[in-house]
């Protein structure tokens, strides 16, 4: 019947979490007390279960690592109803107690005006509700901080490029996770997390720069402003992506038996081999991440001749284009 | 891609095909980076020359240590293919495989220079574990003396072609010509899962006239 329950435990999805983390546990030999991490505002905290083998119809004992949390167990209504017959009955207690702890932290807010104004102006102000904001404030006997607020952009990633392997990429997310050092710091940092294809998308963690936090300034203004960028990034990345995929196609489809290779994750390259006149020749076909801006760069090879130990090559990039042509009709041109 | 080579008995066409190897190795590196080869020596039995890799040049000086060898009576595919399966993993098949790619294919260009020696392939059992996989391709280039009633060429292209079990190879052939032999091993650079199959190839551009109607 432990194990059942360790199996109930596993199988947690963080659905309440503003972020797509999973609880791990951790027995100790007895195999009836346990410890969760849970991810929560940028952290991870722990709790201790504890149950009784000899009495696994009473309820658990929950030891958690901040000690000033305490909730009162008449309002855990999941602990107060614990049934041992429901597989889900550990899933709802830590939910709830989440919860709790989540209006544990909010609370603290309410002494340092500062933050308590950033949090409520966020909620009030802006279409984030909240279901995707975190809060957590790290104490100390004599002080408070750093603060982390964790928010989960709503953008909108449903277009996004597909990102073929085998592991499950997840779902699609970005969230900030922005720290005050101190309740009345201006050193503010924030930092961007994305999820796999997303960031596969934008071609590399490196490739989104948010802007700094301007000193100052506040969350109202900040983060709708990074919610923005990347909402702009997104539809960007799509539109050009979607360019690349039709050009490439077009040239498929002109010149397919011919082909030799091409990037068919990306769409970034396609070369063939042609004769002409009894003359075999390689033409490499590559777009640069800004086209269609930049005009693709045309290179020829031989398969004779050489310089410099390598087959001789030509590039042309300078040809006629222009941006505004479709897939097909470049693909005819450079024909 | 890994490659056999097996040396003819005179030395020019050794020279002919090395050149040929390094155009191929040069071109498809530029396709792709991330290509590696290895290279497998035949003598009387297979050998590895040399492991994956993607460093093109060490794979050419590799070719330009191998020193010519003695012409055999008839070349033994089954110790080639045993050594094969042995030595080269291959992916195996994950997730949906109808959109899934896998992480690599493994193509085996096997360079065939004997006109007259033929190819013996009692035991098939590992080539066929290796050609069940769907990552798993198999090509040849033969070059060899003209045709005629003095050597086998004929037949050993024939058998050459009947190990393409699953129609997807690319065999080629040419004889002593050197032009030739490069368009051929520029026809072997297009990607297995890519390419059409052999029988759809068609590479000619046409004249300017033809370009403007589409």
């Amino acid at each position: 019947m432990v194990e059942g329950k360790f199996g109930v435990c596993n199988g947690i999805t963080r659905v309440n979490d503003v972020k797509s983390g999973s609880s791990t546990l951790r027995k100790s030999p007895s195999g009836d007390r346990f410890k969760i991490y849970i991810p929560y505002a940028g952290q991870t905290i722990t709790w201790e279960v504890i149950l009784d083998n000899s009495c696994p119809e009473e309820p658990p004992d929950f030891i958690f690592e901040d000690s000033d949390f305490c909730p009162n167990v008449a309002d855990i209504k999941s602990l107060v109803n614990w049934d041992i017959g429901d597989p889900h009955c550990l899933t709802k207690v830590i939910r709830e107690l989440l919860e709790h702890y989540k209006t544990f932290h909010e609370r603290l807010l309410e002494a340092h005006s500062r933050l308590q104004f950033e949090y409520s102006s966020l909620l009030d102000q802006t279409e984030l509700s909240r279901d995707l904001i975190e809060v957590y404030s790290e104490r100390t006997e004599k002080k408070i901080g750093p603060i982390n607020f964790l928010i989960k952009l709503p953008v909108d990633f449903s277009d996004i490029p597909p990102y073929l392997t085998k592991d499950n990429p997840g779902e699609n997310s970005a969230v900030l996770l922005i720290l005050f050092p101190s309740p009345d710091s201006s050193r503010v940092t924030p930092q961007l997390y994305l999820s796999p294809r997303v960031e596969h998308a934008f071609g590399g963690s490196g490739n989104l720069r948010i802007p700094a936090f301007p000193s100052g300034g506040c969350l109202l203004d900040y983060v709708p402003d990074v919610y923005k960028l990347l909402q702009n990034k997104v539809e960007k990345t799509v539109q050009i992506y979607e360019r690349r995929k039709e050009l490439i196609a077009a040239f498929l489809s002109h010149f397919g038996r011919s082909v030799l290779e091409f990037d068919a994750d990306g769409f970034f390259d396609i070369s063939f081999l042609f004769e002409w006149n009894d003359f075999f020749f390689i033409l490499y076909i590559e777009l640069a991440p800004s086209f269609p801006q930049e005009a693709p760069v045309l290179t020829f090879q031989s398969i004779y001749h050489e310089s410099k130990e390598k087959p001789y090559s030509e590039v042309h990039d300078k040809y006629p284009y222009s941006p505004r042509w479709s897939g097909p009709e470049m693909a005819t041109r450079i024909k | 891609v890994s490659f056999r080579s097996r040396s003819g008995d005179k030395w020019t066409p050794m020279k002919l095909v090395r050149r040929a190897l390094s155009f191929f190795l040069h071109s498809k590196q530029r396709l792709n980076r991330n290509h590696q080869f290895a290279l497998v020596h035949l003598f009387d039995k297979a050998s590895w020359v040399k492991d994956f890799t993607g460093n093109v040049r060490s794979i050419i000086s590799a070719l330009d240590d191998m020193s010519d060898t003695v012409e055999l009576q008839s070349f033994n595919a089954t110790s080639l293919f045993d050594l094969i399966h042995q030595c080269v993993p291959l992916p195996e098949l994950e997730g949906d495989t109808t959109i899934l790619p896998p992480p690599y294919i493994v193509r085996m260009l096997f360079i065939y220079g004997r006109s007259n020696g033929l190819i013996e392939f009692r035991n098939k059992e590992s080539f066929r574990q290796l050609d069940s996989s769907p990552y798993f391709f198999f090509d040849a280039m033969y070059v060899h003396e003209p045709q005629s009633p003095e050597n086998r060429c004929e037949e050993i292209f024939d058998r050459l072609c009947d190990l393409d079990e699953k129609g997807m190879s690319y065999i080629f052939e040419a004889a002593r010509n050197p032009t030739r032999l490069y368009d051929q091993m520029a026809k072997l650079l297009a990607h297995p899962l890519q390419r059409p199959l052999q029988s759809e190839i068609a590479y000619r551009l046409h004249n300017i006239a033809d370009l403007t109607d589409t």
